[in-house]
């Protein structure tokens, strides 16, 4: 998992809770790399995995919880630091390309990053299908992401999450609807 | 735990994580490195690669350029103007040969043919048959070119290479034929000057030859004693050899004959008469005239020609010319049977199909293809003795495409023998027929005043000709018939001969040193007190039209054929107290021609004209003794009030023909 994941979870951590606080959950946690995080460095997820179980215990907060408003925060933080990519009309538009030409553009700086797969399906107009895919149990994380996605182009569509059945790897499908007009704020 | 150890441990993480960012950099900063000695490596090949293929590419396209320069140069040497065009007739090519022949520059490129050649070069282009073109075939005809020259042009369409040919545009090549049809005029003029060199002794050696052949048998050969049986064989062996003289002599005129023909036709100097005629008639008369043919072979002559039959448009004398030819060779490769005339209609390609059929050798399959060609003489030229020029059926061929008919041949090996022609129907929108009540008109005509005075017992013939050969020929032919000659060696001391002793008859040779015989022909014809003398053109000089228009009464070819001659001479001091002088004014040519030939044959002088105004000038030089006026020229120009009024035409009689009926 790419380290920048790490760095920014702790200063989330830090200012959200504190920094004894994260300094408690590191050591308790007992992580290999020590807690020493460089956003261009890449790390075991089972270190992000330990971080956020002893964050729960931490702060009484269930992990899927914790992880989601850490999807939110990434997004905002993704937000400043690659506007590119966030030129788009809609949150369908954004959502879309995240697949085909973000996770690309992420391949060619970091050869050895390891992405979630998305495959998308739009049976109607207002109506988008994606489903998510990974080796590692982070569906909170995109679900954050989404919903961040979704606020930050002025919301108005609802996000209906199941897990689907996958023997091998984390499987969700999100069902986003866009609302109709009237009730869109 | 204090906040200075919480402090220290995240200071602790922080340098580490600080080494590890740094080592991570350290080894992007080294795999930079090496990507980038990769990337000059890569770029290095690249390089080479592209130096490669530039020289590859040079190579080709100097290679391209030499063989598109060999091209150019192929065409540009070509000697014939080339020029070719795109699908929408736009020029994408020229050649020196043909910027030469049309004074163009390379200015011509991206034009129409039109304006760059001409035209009649556009027309050519436009009217060309495409689906023809594309089938490979090409147009190809004769056009003039500037500068008074002439230029055999071909088109053709230009078809990519490949399994399925397309058309990419259109090929013009111009030949320049100037020369060659100079060389072909000389040819020509050296063959007719020739074929006339041949036929003047001729004339005198078959001339003499009848003589001397009359002579024994009329005067030496009785005169000799019966007894005398050795004097008396010799004289008929004399005879006899003395005929196959003749015989010699006039096959080797005919030949000469076919050859002329064959070199007028050749040069295109026929002129053609058009005239409307049924062709059932003219078949009937080139039997008649091969009757002694049939006597003496005792083969039957048999005519199918189908009634009703509608007239064709054609020069009678040429049609007669081939009939007569393909019957007496039908009659000449037929031992027994008969040679049928046959003629039939079809209506759907609109022309009448004539046949003669023999029952005779046939012509063997391998040369049935080859039997319109020149020369050609059908069987083994080394066994069989030839019976002809081998010019008659060329001869043929050419007289009926000129009707743009066809003419081939159907045979069996010794079974006959069919030679057909066709010749299309005339445009049914120019024909208007017209009934014109002939027998009446004749019978009017002729009982009106008579005119002319009685001849002398022994009529006075002035012979004109500047070869004492002919003129003793001729002296002596007349003299044995019961004229007087009088000779004249030239056409000046002619026209004096004539003003001294008034002949009753003038026969007139035309090429004569001083004066030529069209001119002695027109001085006698303008002058009052001679112009009743009938004229008898005898020339090897082919020009019949000039003589009629002179005036002159018959026109005959060389060799003399004294029969003919003495014929036309009895007939002509003959028909001089009954003959009538006719003017025809109309301006339908088949109706006038046919009346023409008609009054002609019943011994009248007849003048035809087709415009009015020109009737009356000439109705008031020749003061003929019956103006023949079509009722329509009449009423549109007051013909007949204005005539009338002449003061030396009070005593003409003017007859108006009008639409299916007749008046005076």
């Amino acid at each position: 998992m790419k380290g920048v994941v790490f760095t920014e979870f702790l200063e989330l951590v830090e200012t959200a809770f504190s920094p004894e606080v994260a300094d408690r959950i590191i050591t308790r946690a007992d992580v290999p790399s020590g807690g020493a995080y460089t956003a261009v460095g890449t790390y075991d997820h089972h270190e992000m995995l330990a971080l956020v179980t002893e964050l729960a215990r931490e702060t009484g907060v269930p992990a899927a919880n914790l992880v989601h408003t850490f999807g939110k925060h990434l997004f905002s933080r993704f937000v400043v630091g690659f506007p590119a990519f966030f030129q788009v009309p809609s949150a369908f538009d954004f959502l879309e390309r995240v697949h085909d030409y973000i996770h690309v553009e992420v391949r060619k700086l970091y050869s050895d990053a390891e992405l979630p797969s998305f495959e998308y399906a739009r049976p109607d107009d207002a109506t988008l299908v994606m489903t998510y895919r990974s080796r590692r149990p982070f569906a909170d994380l995109a679900a954050g992401l989404i919903d961040a996605a979704v606020e930050h182009w002025g919301g108005g569509v609802d996000v209906v999450r199941e897990a689907l059945d996958d023997p091998e790897r984390t499987a969700v499908q999100f069902t986003l609807t866009r609302r109709p007009a009237a009730s869109a704020s | 735990m204090s906040d200075l150890e919480l402090l220290q441990r995240r200071l602790e993480r922080e340098r580490s994580a600080r080494k590890q960012a740094e080592a991570l950099i350290e080894a992007k900063s080294r795999e930079l490195f090496f990507v980038n000695e990769e990337l000059r490596r890569l770029n290095e090949n690249l390089e080479e690669l592209v130096a490669e293929r530039t020289a590859q590419l040079g190579e080709r396209s100097a290679q391209l350029e030499e063989s598109l320069s060999q091209i150019s140069a192929i065409l540009e040497s070509i000697s014939d103007g080339l020029l070719a065009t795109d699908n929408d007739g736009l020029v994408v090519r020229t050649n020196r040969a043909l910027e030469r022949l049309f004074n163009v520059d390379e200015g011509a490129l991206g034009r129409p043919v039109a304006p760059v050649l001409g035209a009649a070069f556009g027309d050519l282009f436009a009217a060309a048959d495409e689906g023809e073109l594309l089938r490979g075939g090409r147009v190809e005809l004769e056009l003039p070119l500037p500068g008074a020259r002439i230029g055999k042009v071909t088109l053709r369409a230009i078809l990519s290479l490949g399994p399925e040919p397309a058309a990419i545009g259109r090929l013009l090549l111009i030949r320049d034929i100037t020369r060659e049809k100079e060389i072909d005029q000389m040819k020509t003029d050296f063959i007719s000057n020739v074929s006339h060199e041949l036929r003047t002794p001729l004339t005198s050696v078959l001339g003499f030859a009848k003589i001397i052949r009359k002579r024994l048998t009329e005067s030496v050969l009785p005169a000799l004693p019966a007894a005398d049986q050795r004097a008396q064989r010799a004289a008929r062996q004399a005879a006899d050899n003395v005929s196959i003289i003749v015989q010699e002599g006039e096959r080797l005129t005919s030949l000469i004959n076919d050859v002329l023909d064959i070199a007028k036709m050749e040069a295109g100097k026929i002129e053609w008469k058009r005239e409307p005629l049924a062709i059932g008639e003219v078949i009937e008369r080139a039997f008649t005239a091969t009757r002694a043919l049939f006597d003496q072979s005792g083969l039957e002559a048999v005519l199918e020609i189908e009634p009703g039959l509608p007239t064709v448009e054609a020069d009678r004398d040429r049609l007669l010319q081939v009939l007569l030819n393909l019957i007496s060779n039908a009659v000449k490769f037929s031992e027994r049977g008969a040679v049928t005339g046959r003629t039939r209609l079809d209506p759907e390609r609109g022309e009448i199909v004539v046949s003669i059929v023999d029952t005779g050798v046939g012509i063997a399959p391998d040369e049935v293809g080859a039997v319109f060609d020149k020369f050609r003489q059908v069987g083994e030229t080394l066994t069989d003795k030839p019976k002809g020029t081998g010019l008659g059926l060329s001869i043929c061929r050419q007289i009926v495409e000129h009707h743009r008919g066809r003419i081939w041949v159907e045979s069996t090996l010794g079974e006959g023998s069919t030679f057909s022609f066709t010749l299309p129907l005339r445009d049914p929108r120019r024909l208007r027929t017209r009934t014109v009540d002939l027998p009446q008109l004749l019978a009017r005509l002729e009982s009106a005043a008579p005119l002319g005075g009685a001849r002398s017992e022994r009529p006075l013939v002035l012979v004109a000709d500047d070869e004492p050969h002919i003129r003793g020929l001729l002296r002596q032919e007349l003299e044995a018939a019961g004229y007087r000659v009088v000779e004249a060696e030239d056409g000046l001391s002619a026209i004096q001969r004539v003003k001294e002793s008034h002949p009753d008859l003038v026969v007139l040779d035309v090429m004569m040193p001083k004066i030529s015989g069209f001119d002695v022909a027109a001085v006698i014809k303008n002058d009052p007190v001679t112009m009743e003398t009938p004229i008898v053109i005898l020339s090897i000089v082919d020009d019949p039209v000039r003589g009629d228009n002179i005036g002159v009464d018959t026109y005959l070819a060389k060799p003399i054929q004294i029969d003919a001659l003495l014929a036309e001479i009895r007939r002509l001091l003959e028909r001089g107290a009954s003959r009538r002088r006719v003017m025809i004014i109309d301006d339908e040519r088949p109706t006038l021609e046919q009346l023409h030939r008609l009054l002609e044959t019943r011994g009248h002088s007849v003048v035809a004209v087709w415009d009015a105004r020109e009737g009356i000038a000439r109705a008031k030089a020749l003061k003929p003794d019956l103006i023949i006026v079509d009722q329509l020229v009449s009423d549109q120009h007051r013909l007949i009030q204005a005539l009338e009024f002449e003061k030396e035409l009070e005593h003409v009689l003017f007859l108006l023909v009008a639409e299916g009926s007749e008046g005076g």
